[in-house]
């Protein structure tokens, strides 16, 4: 199914949707149609970090996953999609920006992570509930101010204090953090940029 | 012999034009923005100083008492929380009001224009404004949009126009509007008020206005950035319309606040131009071109453009040369500073750069590297203010200190 890769890749969202549609009409099996559009969107994260695509592409490829999911929904129902690790994410207590992380959270779907969302302005005790679920590789933090480094390292206290810090990996990601941040916190990466951030995250699932 | 506060007053402020310029001043100039740390550093809280004026006024008392920087921030950035309720604002939270009483105030994104609305937002942007972004932005103001258009009041239009005012709904509106307004009015007082203050202590204001690039003005305020964002992929053309028509309003914004201050400086921050959001091709098209005339209708009106760059635009330094010669000043928040320098160089006044995150966990020495690295890159024959990368709310007063003082000491041009 090179041809709906392609098309995903290249943000064709009606052609995506008609060809998704003749797909299923033809009992193709789903799993298949969204592996193709997972490759599709692979694409589309290697063209952004490879500068041919920007926010504007991230962001109609983003909506038109989402769409796609929808009309795969309901056969999706009886054949459960298989990930490859699972990330907790969320903006931490005291932000309440979302767009960077939803980005985020698109691409690392595609990519074949489960991401459990907490949403926005999330307290430390949450990241720590969601990780206590089992089952978490990796703890996102996002976040756009710069008074939020603060929270990042108060939840990363939690973490250690709840004797989890070993049992994940901790990303922060958003527009201000940097090294400094980073060692601050006592995460394990960070990034500024949503593609980056996938790549980093599946090298975590490698170790 | 000291000098007085006056004297103080016209040296600061030549330092600065000096430098934007692109003469060389005595030395270089330090004009950070300051948002919260003054409240911080007094032990006032961001809730406390949004309610009671007398508090911010003593903790930027307290600020200014300790440190000297060469230009002041007045509270302005300070929001008034009790004007902020009394009109129910939707797009922002504030200290008591969605965040934590100490945490700085964050803007919500949303659509407050419609994808389908841009014909009916550019045939008539204020009548938009008035009966359709008021309403969905201000809970208080919901009634505004029962009001019809005073463009066709000619001849007995006006039966028309002036109807809607017998409605009940208006007649709230407008009360929770001008009661508003009175305290606006109290807060305006203070702040012009507290200028004076700064400069009877010789400190000149940083800016006599804000305003915002005409792309930020549509994405920020009415389409959101998704909205903007996919428009850029699905409604290019109207989305052009929409900027271009905003190109003589962001204008006449940073002209009218400058002749109420009496201030040159339009600090214009910039939001969605930044290096991963737009590639090259876009950022021309929908970023820049309105943004230059923008700067050039500013500088026209004799301001002085201080281009607040947040986030990262390493991309965007060769369209930056497009302007006149040293009558900008370009802020950079995330910029390779010695390609900002090579790239400016003669043509516009570059600051920012210092990180907030070093100022906020790092040594007073690693402050002092920072600056000096800095110095030695940009200063070079002037051109260069010494700025933090953005708004400074959490430091280490130590550090803030430092880039202060180092600036002042090892800056000095010989």
């Amino acid at each position: 199914m090179q041809y709906l890769t392609d098309l995903v890749a290249d943000l064709k969202e009606e052609q995506v949707f008609a060809a998704i549609k003749d797909e299923l009409g033809k009992n193709t099996n789903p799993l298949d149609i969204i592996k193709a559009c997972q490759d599709g969107m692979e694409i589309v994260g290697k063209r952004f970090s490879a500068g041919t695509y920007f926010l504007p592409e991230l962001l109609i490829a983003g909506e038109m996953m989402v769409q796609a999911m929808e009309l795969l929904g309901p056969t999706l129902k009886t054949t459960p999609v298989p990930t490859i690790g699972t990330i907790v994410l969320g903006t931490v207590k005291g932000d309440l920006h979302d767009i960077g992380k939803n980005i985020f959270k698109t691409m690392a779907e595609a990519n074949g992570f489960e991401v459990r969302d907490l949403g926005v302005d999330v307290p430390p005790e949450k990241f720590v509930d969601a990780v206590n679920n089992g089952g978490v590789d990796i703890v996102g933090m996002s976040g756009l101010l710069t008074t939020v480094f603060n929270t990042m390292q108060l939840t990363m206290d939690k973490l250690v204090e709840a004797g989890l810090r070993d049992k994940v990996k901790v990303i922060i990601g958003g527009a201000p953090v940097d090294e400094n941040v980073q060692k601050m916190v006592g995460a394990d990466a960070h990034t500024r940029n949503a593609s980056e951030g996938i790549e980093i995250c599946k090298k975590f699932l490698e170790k | 012999m000291s000098k007085t506060t006056a004297e103080l007053y016209e040296e600061r402020l030549k330092r600065f034009k000096d430098a934007v310029a692109l003469k060389i001043p005595d030395r270089v100039p330090v004009a950070p923005m300051f948002e919260a740390f003054p409240l911080h550093y007094a032990g006032v809280t961001i809730e406390q100083a949004m309610n009671d004026y007398a508090m911010a006024e003593r903790a930027l008392d307290a600020f200014y008492a300790d440190f000297a920087p060469d230009l002041a921030w007045d509270p302005i950035l300070l929001y008034p929380a009790r004007v902020l309720n009394a009109l129910d604002l939707h797009w922002l939270r504030w200290p008591g009001h969605g965040v934590e009483p100490d945490t700085m105030y964050q803007f919500i994104e949303g659509e407050y224009m419609k994808s389908n609305e841009y014909d009916e937002f550019v045939y008539d942007p204020s009548h938009f404004m008035l009966t359709k972004w008021l309403p969905r932005s201000f809970g208080a103001l919901e009634g505004l949009s029962n009001i019809g258009p005073f463009r066709d009041a000619m001849w007995l239009g006006w039966f028309n126009s002036f109807y809607p005012f017998s409605l009940p709904q208006v007649k709230d509106s407008l009360k929770a509007l001008m009661e508003a307004a009175d305290e606006l009015a109290v807060w305006y007082a203070f702040i012009a008020k507290y200028d004076q203050k700064l400069i009877g202590m010789g400190f000149p204001l940083a800016y006599g206005s804000l305003s915002f690039a005409p792309f930020d003005i549509v994405g920020d305020t009415l389409r959101g950035t998704r909205g903007i964002m996919t428009d850029i992929y699905r409604q290019s053309e109207k989305l052009l319309q929409a900027i271009e028509k905003m190109i003589p309003v962001a204008v006449e914004m940073g002209v009218n606040g400058c002749r109420a201050t009496g201030n040159p400086f339009v600090v214009i921050p910039l939001h969605k131009g930044v290096d991963e959001f737009l590639s090259d091709e876009q950022y021309k098209i929908f970023y820049w071109s309105s943004l230059r005339k923008m700067l050039l209708g500013l500088i026209e009106a004799g301001l002085t453009p201080v281009v607040y760059g947040e986030g990262s635009m390493n991309t965007r330094l060769e369209h930056l040369r497009d302007v006149p010669r040293g009558k900008i000043l370009y802020h950079f928040e995330n910029v390779d500073m010695s390609r900002a320098k090579e790239a400016l160089s003669g043509i516009a006044c570059i600051s920012g750069n210092v990180p907030n995150s070093l100022l906020y966990s790092g040594t007073t020495e690693d402050v002092k590297d920072c600056c000096k690295k800095l110095i030695d890159t940009c200063g070079k024959d002037g051109g260069f203010i010494m700025d933090t990368a953005a708004a400074v709310d959490d430091a280490k007063p130590e550090n803030i200190k430092t880039l202060i003082e180092f600036t002042k000491e090892y800056g000095v041009y010989r």
